[in-house]
């Protein structure tokens, strides 16, 4: 074996590298809190849904003829179609789960801050490429809820003053949701998305290398930290944590099939549109601004919100990292939290 | 990182004043100018191409809307219309919702239609015959029988549809 091993290292030079991702000493608290594996755990996600996603490709048919049955043929009829679909289905929305636990650690840990600016923007743009995953994915069934969800979310981009009614029929592939609005959104979700998303995660995986995990909060005890080898004693938490999550992924897609609604109907007047529970408080928001005002509601308040984002680590630059020592940020967080939580009971309740 | 942020190459700190030559600026015209009109030439052609027809403007259609006799005055009835249209590159069965009842105030041969689908979100919206109000279940917009808005969100009424009979008594709505 170290016969092997040592020949593919002298035609490759691979091993010092490799050794030097996976000798990484891993600070204390990091090791020892269950947030910091959030980052890792998204990763995996990432990679579960890229290869369930690869595998629905085998009989997705991409056309508003054949996308309905092809989803109900691979959901009830191939077997562990329900499984590949289910867990499809309850990565995305961990995935969003995830990525706010995430960032909540990384703002409440004020891990944003010099030098680690560049490091929490890529996360800003991940964050993005996430939602976009859920926009462009649930219209693949061709459902109502699809369709809907995908009418009312090229509408706001229709809204946008100005280049609205360019910029959504530019995402629809002409002025009505056609063959051409799903083929674009199969192709953004599959491959322009998912390889954008690799290349911003290796970036952000190198920037939070090349800074090093945000010191702890408060120190403890005297003399540099003690460290651990991310391999393999942190990344064996790693992978029991993501162990956890897939196998609680394959028994929420057991107990809770991924959904599949009547076919797509537009001139259906019973069904009630709802878009998935984490874009909830953004529809309700909408309900708020009638008629000029519209755009405020669907273009201002969340360009402000992730306008919020991007400036934040140039706005809080002080030293002061503790949350309870930073009353605005702190306020900030629990305003933004609350807004959120309040109208996403209100979207659902509706 | 690359030799020219680095410094000096081995070449030049032997000869101890860092000397750009000629050859170094022609290999940074030539990198850049290879690199973008590659770019511009993929990328250009590229951009038209996801465009398509998405910009192209709609043909307006007239459809059947039904016989022209068999609409009740007063109250409105819903009509899904069909027709078969060319979307991209497959004939496919187009379909939507429309309103329509004979003009409250008018003749005869005039009929009052509107398109069903809300100005906000593009959600269909419901004739309620009791309030003789349109009401949209996605964010509570609320229309008059006119299509005018009421309350909500909607920022324009109701699109009113021109209508027409056939000499066979067929109601037609251009859409």
């Amino acid at each position: 074996m170290s016969t092997i091993l040592g020949w593919l290292d002298r035609r490759t030079g691979w091993s010092g590298p490799i050794r030097t991702i996976f000798r990484y000493p891993v600070p204390a608290h990091a090791h020892h809190n269950p947030l910091f594996t959030m980052g890792s755990l998204l990763l995996v996600l990432f990679v579960v849904q890229a290869f369930t996603g690869a595998l629905m490709a085998f009989y997705y048919d991409p056309s508003p003829e054949g996308a309905y049955a092809s989803v109900d043929y691979m959901q009830f009829i191939l077997p562990f179609g329900w499984l590949v679909r289910g867990v499809h289905h309850w990565a995305a929305s961990a995935m969003v789960v995830i990525v706010v636990l995430h960032l909540l650690r990384t703002y409440l840990y004020s891990a944003y801050k010099k030098p680690r600016e560049m490091t929490w923007l890529v996360g800003v743009v991940l964050l993005l490429i996430t939602v976009s995953f859920g926009f462009t994915g649930y219209l693949l069934p061709w459902d109502q809820k699809g369709y809907w969800a995908t009418q009312v979310g090229t509408e706001i981009a229709g809204s946008v003053p100005a280049i609205g009614s360019a910029l959504r029929d530019l995402m629809r592939g002409g002025a009505d949701m056609g063959i051409a609005t799903l083929t674009r959104f199969y192709s953004v979700h599959m491959l322009l998305l998912p390889g954008a998303f690799m290349v911003l995660v290796l970036a952000h995986l190198a920037l939070m290398r090349h800074h090093g995990l945000a010191p702890a909060l408060v120190r403890s005890g005297h003399g540099p930290e003690k460290t651990v080898p991310f391999y393999p004693t942190h990344l064996a938490i790693e992978a029991g944590v993501a162990l956890v999550v897939i196998v609680g992924l394959i028994v929420a897609a057991n107990l809770v099939p991924a959904p599949l609604d009547l076919r797509a109907d537009p001139t259906d007047t019973s069904f009630v549109p709802r878009p998935d529970w984490y874009f909830l408080f953004y529809f309700q928001l909408l309900t708020f601004f009638p008629g000029s005002l519209e755009a405020i509601g669907t273009v201002a308040i969340p360009l402000f919100f992730f306008g919020s984002l991007v400036l934040l680590p140039f706005i809080d630059r002080g030293a002061e990292r503790r949350p309870w020592r930073k009353p605005i940020t702190s306020a900030a967080f629990v305003l933004y939290a609350v807004a959120v939580i309040l109208l996403t009971i209100g979207g659902a309740g509706g | 990182m690359t030799q020219q942020e680095g410094g000096p190459t081995k070449a030049h700190a032997s000869n101890e004043s860092p000397v750009i030559g000629r050859r170094d600026v022609l290999s940074t015209f030539g990198f850049w100018i290879a690199t973008v009109a590659s770019a511009a030439v993929l990328g250009i052609p590229s951009i038209r191409f996801a465009v398509g027809r998405s910009l192209e403007k709609v043909v307006e259609h007239w459809v059947p809307v039904g016989a022209a006799d068999a609409l009740k005055p007063g109250d409105f009835t819903s009509v899904v219309y069909v027709f078969r249209v060319k979307d991209a590159w497959r004939e496919v069965k187009k379909e939507g919702l429309i309103y329509v009842r004979p003009a409250p105030r008018g003749g005869a041969s005039d009929f009052q239609a509107l398109s069903g689908v809300c100005t906000h979100l593009g959600c269909n919206v419901r004739w309620n015959k009791d309030t003789s109000r349109f009401a949209c279940p996605c964010h509570s917009g609320v229309y008059d029988s006119d299509g005018t808005v009421i309350s909500g969100p909607p920022p324009k009424p109701l699109r009113r549809l021109e209508t027409r009979v056939t000499e066979d008594g067929v109601l037609e709505a251009k859409i």
